[in-house]
C-alpha cells in the first residue's frame, strides 16, 4: 500500500511540475492543483495509512489509523480547493484583458 | 486574561464580517474599519503589557489540551510583532481611506485587509505548525485579492506570479508538515521541541528543517525565491505594498526564527552555513536590483529584498547579540519601509508618475514628505543618528565576533550601496531642478499618516535605550524554549483540570 502510495505522490508531483513550467497559465494552474493532491495525498500517508481501518476507535478499542493526518487533509483540500478557484477567477480577468493564457505575451512587468 | 491572546485574531475577523454586511454604507464601513484597527492596536498594547509583567500566555482553544489541541501563544516575541504589525496596519489603514477610490472601499477592501491583519497576527501567536500553514493561507489568500485589487494588467499579473509561487510553497510546506508528522508523531511546537531535545539521531530532520526553512524563505523573499516580490510589492496599492513590505515578509523571518529557536535547537549548526549563504545572496541581489531601478516603487521592493538579506544573515549568525541585531533591524524595516512607501505613494499622487526621472525639486512644494522620505532613507541606510545605524552596526559587529569576516565586510560594504540608491532616489525626486509641473495636491490623511511613522522612527531613536533593552529581553527568552514548553504545558494541565471539573 506504501509503495502505491508513494509512486501515486511521485507521479502527481512530476506532472504537475511538468505543467507548472508550461507557458499557457491555465496549464500551469492544473498542475498547481495536482501539485497539492500530490502534498495532501503524503500527509495522508504520513499517518500509518493502511487499507480499512478506521480513522475512529469503535465499541471496544480494536485497530484504527490515526485520525489527525485525515482531519489535516481536510483542512489542506479546503484550502487549496479556494486558492485554485480564485487562481482560475484571476487568470480569466488577466484573460478578459489582455486575451491571452499565454504568460509570454502577458508579461509587462521585468526587471 | 487568557483571552487577551485571542482578541487580536479576533477582531480583525469580527471587523472583517462586519464591514462585509454593512453593505454600501461607505461612511459606516470606514468608521468600524478604523475602530476595528484600533481596537486591535489597543489589545495588542494590553497583551504585550500582560506578557511583560506576567510572562508567556497561553490559551488553550476549544478546552482540547495540547499537544492534541491548537494552542496560541504570546511570549514575548510574538506579542512584540503583534503590536509592531497592528501598528503599521493602523497606519496604512487610515492612508487607505485618503488613497482607495470610494467604490474600492464600498466593495471589499476593508475585509480583506482586516482577514489579512488576522492572518498575520494568527501566525505570529500560533504555537501550532499546521495551524500556522492555515494562517498563512489566510493571509496570502487576502494579499494576493489586494495585490490585483485595482485591477490593472499588471497588478493581475502580478498577483498571478505571486499566487503562483506561494502555492508552490504551501504544497512543500504540506509535506514539511507530512514528514514531520510521520517522524515525531505531534504538531505542537512546544511537545516537537519536548521530543526533538531528546533525540539521540536526527534521522531526517535536517531535511525537513531545511524545507521549512525553503518555504519561510519564499515568504521572506530569500534567494532563490525572491522574484516575486519587486513585482507584487511595486504593484500592489501603495498602502498594501506599504503592509507587504514592511509586515508580511517579516512573517517569514518571524517563522524561521520561531522554528530555530524552538523546535530544531540541536539542529541549528546544521543548517547554519545554507542560511548564511542564501542571506549573502540575497543581500547582493537586493542592492543590485534597487541600483538598476527607475520606479521608485520598484526601486523600494528590491530594497526590502536587500534588507531581508541583513535580517536572515542575523539570523544565521546565531550569537545573541546577532539575533538582538536582526531583531532591531526588523522593527527598523518594518517602520522605515512602511512610511517609504507611503510617502513615494503621496509623491506618485501628486505627480502622477511612478518614474523618478519625471520628478524632481519636490522639496520646495512638499517639505514635510521630503523630511520624512529623508527620515527613513537615512533610517533604511543607516545613517548614524536613527536607530537603523545600531542595527547594522550591532550586526557586522556580531558577524566579526563570530568569525564570519567576509560576511562582515559584505554587509558593510552592500550598506554603502544602500546609501548609495536610496540617497540617489531623494535626491532625484526631491532635490535636483524641479520639472516644474503643477502638482495634483494628495488627500491630507496620507500625508499625515507617513508623518505619524516618521515621528515614531524618531521618537524610537530617542528611546533606542529602552527598545534594546526590551529586545534583548526578547532575546533572553528565545535561548530559553524550556521556559516556553513548560509554559505551555502548564496551561495544558490547566486545561484538562478545569474541564474535568464539572463532572
Amino acid at each position: 500500500m506504501t509503495t502505491l502510495l508513494a509512486i501515486t505522490i511521485g507521479v502527481l508531483f512530476g506532472t504537475g511540475a511538468f505543467l507548472v513550467l508550461r507557458r499557457n497559465a491555465l496549464k500551469v494552474i492544473i498542475g498547481l492543483s495536482l501539485i497539492s493532491h500530490g502534498a495532501n495525498l503524503l500527509l495522508v500517508a504520513s499517518g500509518g495509512f493502511a487499507g480499512n481501518r478506521p480513522p475512529i476507535i469503535g465499541p471496544g478499542g480494536g485497530v484504527y489509523v490515526d485520525p489527525l493526518p485525515q482531519a489535516l487533509v481536510l483542512t489542506a483540500i479546503v484550502i487549496s480547493f479556494g486558492m485554485t478557484a480564485f487562481l482560475v477567477v484571476l487568470l480569466y480577468r488577466l484573460y478578459q484583458r489582455t486575451g491571452t493564457v499565454d504568460m509570454d505575451q502577458i508579461r509587462r512587468l521585468r526587471g | 486574561m487568557k483571552t487577551l491572546v485571542v482578541l487580536p485574531v479576533l477582531i480583525p475577523l469580527a471587523t472583517a464580517i462586519v464591514t462585509i454586511f454593512l453593505g454600501r454604507s461607505l461612511r459606516g464601513k470606514i468608521l468600524v474599519s478604523l475602530v476595528g484597527g484600533g481596537a486591535t492596536f489597543a489589545s495588542a498594547l494590553l497583551l504585550l503589557r500582560s506578557v511583560w509583567s506576567w510572562g508567556t500566555v497561553v490559551h488553550v482553544m476549544g478546552s482540547w489540551s495540547p499537544p492534541f489541541g491548537i494552542i496560541l501563544v504570546a511570549d514575548l516575541l510574538s506579542s512584540g510583532m503583534v503590536l509592531l504589525s497592528s501598528g503599521v496596519a493602523l497606519v496604512a489603514l487610515c492612508y487607505s481611506v485618503g488613497y482607495v477610490d470610494e467604490e474600492g472601499q464600498r466593495l471589499a477592501y476593508h475585509p480583506l485587509f482586516h482577514l489579512l491583519m488576522m492572518g498575520i497576527h494568527g501566525a505570529f501567536l500560533t504555537g501550532d505548525i499546521f495551524n500556522l500553514f492555515v494562517f498563512f493561507e489566510i493571509l496570502l489568500i487576502s494579499s494576493y485579492a489586494l495585490v490585483a485589487f485595482a485591477g490593472e494588467d499588471y497588478q493581475l499579473e502580478a498577483s498571478l506570479k505571486y499566487a503562483t509561487i506561494n502555492l508552490i510553497a504551501s504544497a512543500v510546506f504540506l509535506l514539511a508538515v507530512g514528514g514531520l508528522y510521520g517522524v515525531m508523531g505531534t504538531l505542537n511546537m512546544a511537545d516537537l521541541s519536548l521530543k526533538i531535545g531528546g533525540l539521540q539521531e536526527p534521522g531526517p530532520l535536517p531535511t525537513l528543517f531545511l524545507l521549512f526553512i525553503a518555504v519561510f524563505g519564499v515568504k521572506a523573499s530569500l534567494f532563490p525565491f525572491y522574484f516575486w516580490l519587486p513585482d507584487a510589492h511595486s504593484s500592489a496599492p501603495t498602502p498594501i505594498s506599504a503592509m507587504l513590505s514592511g509586515v508580511l515578509i517579516k512573517v517569514g523571518a518571524y517563522s524561521i526564527l520561531r522554528i530555530s529557536s524552538v523546535i530544531f535547537v540541536p539542529l541549528r549548526p546544521d543548517v547554519q552555513d545554507w542560511i548564511l549563504t542564501l542571506a549573502a545572496v540575497t543581500m547582493v541581489v537586493g542592492a543590485c536590483g534597487a541600483l538598476a531601478q527607475s520606479d521608485v516603487k520598484r526601486l523600494l521592493a528590491y530594497s526590502s529584498v536587500g534588507q531581508m538579506g541583513y535580517i536572515i544573515l542575523g539570523l544565521g549568525i546565531g550569537t545573541p547579540l546577532a539575533w538582538v541585531s536582526t531583531l532591531l533591524f526588523i522593527v527598523n524595516h518594518a517602520l522605515c519601509k512602511a512610511m517609504l512607501f507611503l510617502t513615494a505613494g503621496v509623491v506618485i499622487e501628486a505627480t502622477g508618475t511612478r518614474e523618478m526621472g519625471g520628478m524632481g525639486g519636490l522639496a520646495r512644494q512638499m517639505p514635510w514628505t521630503a523630511g520624512a522620505f529623508l527620515i527613513g532613507t537615512m533610517g533604511i541606510a543607516g545613517v548614524p543618528p536613527l536607530f537603523g545605524f545600531f542595527a547594522k552596526f550591532l550586526l557586522i559587529q556580531a558577524a566579526l565576533e563570530a568569525g564570519h569576516g567576509f560576511l562582515a565586510a559584505l554587509a558593510a560594504g552592500l550598506a554603502i550601496v544602500t546609501l548609495w540608491y536610496l540617497f540617489a532616489a531623494w535626491q532625484q525626486i526631491f532635490w535636483r531642478e524641479g520639472s516644474g509641473r503643477a502638482l495634483h495636491p494628495a488627500p491630507r490623511l496620507m500625508k499625515g499618516s507617513g508623518l505619524v511613522l516618521a515621528g515614531v522612527i524618531v521618537v524610537g531613536t530617542i528611546f533606542l535605550n529602552p527598545l534594546v533593552d526590551f529586545l534583548q529581553a526578547v532575546e533572553a527568552q528565545l535561548r530559553q524554549p524550556e521556559a516556553y514548553v513548560t509554559a505551555v504545558f502548564r496551561e495544558a494541565q490547566h486545561a484538562t483540570a478545569s474541564t474535568e471539573e464539572p463532572k
